[in-house]
């Protein structure tokens, strides 16, 4: 033993260390201990290397068993794959559940049709119909209303209203025509007033 | 035993218990376990021998040698073979004192309460007698610092601090060597 802490170098006169020594060399362990644990060392050695060789056996086993179920499984019955294909499709596309998502999609549009011919009622409903005299018929159409007002109508909205027979081919310069507005203050159509002049 | 630790031990190379216990570890052989037992059992012996009696000493070491048996896959190379060994026997000797007198406060742990008998002439049964009579861990740290443990090895054997240790070796050896200064005079 090298380490010892310097507390043993301050006693000259009586060596405590030898001392110690001479108490070990008087008190040593019974030499049968050492057989039985020796005997005991041996035993566990073999026994664990029974342990050690079954364990191998097992896991040896276990394998081969786990290859040979793994590589001949997949070979034995075609037709039970074909029957795992369709049940799969069963499963992954339930009949039940197409019927409701079908149902549910045309009753959204059909909702949303019945929403959009609201709307468009409610924009033919909310129309103004003004008074005007048509002033010129030159790239487009120049309107006079009753206050004074002078509209003019370009060519391209003139050439619209007529494509969608929003705009009455019978009326002549000086001619009284009545203007429909939608509620935004769009012109729907000009037709010649049924009613005579109302200026 | 394998080849290299015999060729070791025929051209001189010295084969401590760290290297015997490795190979013990590894390979379970009873004869590096019979080495490493020359090398350590009377050191343990007489360090148990010290703190109990001569049976308790001996049942104590044969279990301690038994967990080294059994537990030798547990052992770490990184370190010193006899603290580990050291460490093992303590426990082991604590919970056999435990078990005889359920709580034990190792500071009051003395098994030799009789009055100190200082008639002894001859030096050696005087260190024998005074040494027995020392507290409980100011013995075993003196007894684990003439095995040759560092400080440190010592405090992580008994689980205390560097300083504690120091402290109680000094008192270990004030008084031992007070009681060996009077048989002089």
């Amino acid at each position: 033993m090298s380490k010892q802490t310097n507390l043993t170098k301050t006693d000259d006169k009586l060596d405590l260390d030898k001392l110690y020594l001479n108490r070990k060399h008087q008190l040593r362990m019974p030499r049968s201990s050492k057989h039985v644990l020796l005997q005991h060392a041996r035993e566990t050695r073999i026994s664990n290397g029974w342990f050690n060789r079954l364990s191998f056996y097992a896991l040896a086993a276990s394998t081969m068993l786990l290859v040979m179920f793994v590589s001949f499984t997949p070979n034995q019955s075609p037709l039970n794959n074909a029957h795992l294909v369709t049940n799969v499709e069963l499963h992954s596309m339930p009949v039940d559940n197409i019927k409701p998502s079908i149902s549910a999609e045309l009753t959204q549009r059909r909702a949303q049709h019945y929403a959009d011919y609201i709307a468009k009622e409610q924009t033919l409903k909310a129309y103004r119909q003004s008074f005007a005299k048509i002033m010129s018929t030159n790239n487009g159409l120049e309107l006079k209303t009753c206050d004074n007002t002078r509209l003019y109508l370009s060519q391209t909205l003139v050439n619209a209203l007529a494509n969608m027979n929003k705009l009455d081919s019978n009326v002549k310069k000086g001619q009284q025509v009545a203007i429909v507005f939608d509620k935004q203050g769009i012109i729907l159509s000009i037709l010649e007033p049924k009613q005579g002049p109302m200026c | 035993m394998s080849i290299s630790l015999t060729i070791k031990t025929l051209i001189g190379i010295e084969v401590t218990p760290e290297i015997l216990m490795e190979r013990y570890a590894e390979t379970g052989d009873a004869k590096v376990l019979s080495q490493l037992y020359d090398a350590c059992a009377d050191d343990l012996f007489h360090f148990l021998v010290t703190h109990s009696d001569y049976t308790l000493a001996k049942d104590v070491a044969q279990k301690t040698w038994l967990k080294i048996i059994e537990k030798r896959h547990l052992y770490r190379p990184s370190g010193r073979f006899k603290p580990w060994l050291f460490t093992i026997a303590r426990r082991t000797l604590l919970d056999e004192f435990r078990a005889q007198s359920k709580c034990v406060e190792l500071d009051q742990l003395s098994l030799h309460t009789t009055t100190p008998n200082m008639t002894a002439e001859k030096i050696e049964e005087r260190f024998d007698q005074v040494l027995m009579q020392l507290p409980f861990v100011q013995r075993e740290a003196f007894c684990l610092q003439q095995e040759g443990f560092s400080l440190k090895e010592i405090s992580e054997i008994t689980s205390t601090s560097a300083e504690t240790i120091k402290t109680r070796i000094r008192y270990a050896r004030k008084t031992l060597r007070d009681a060996l200064e009077n048989i002089h005079e």
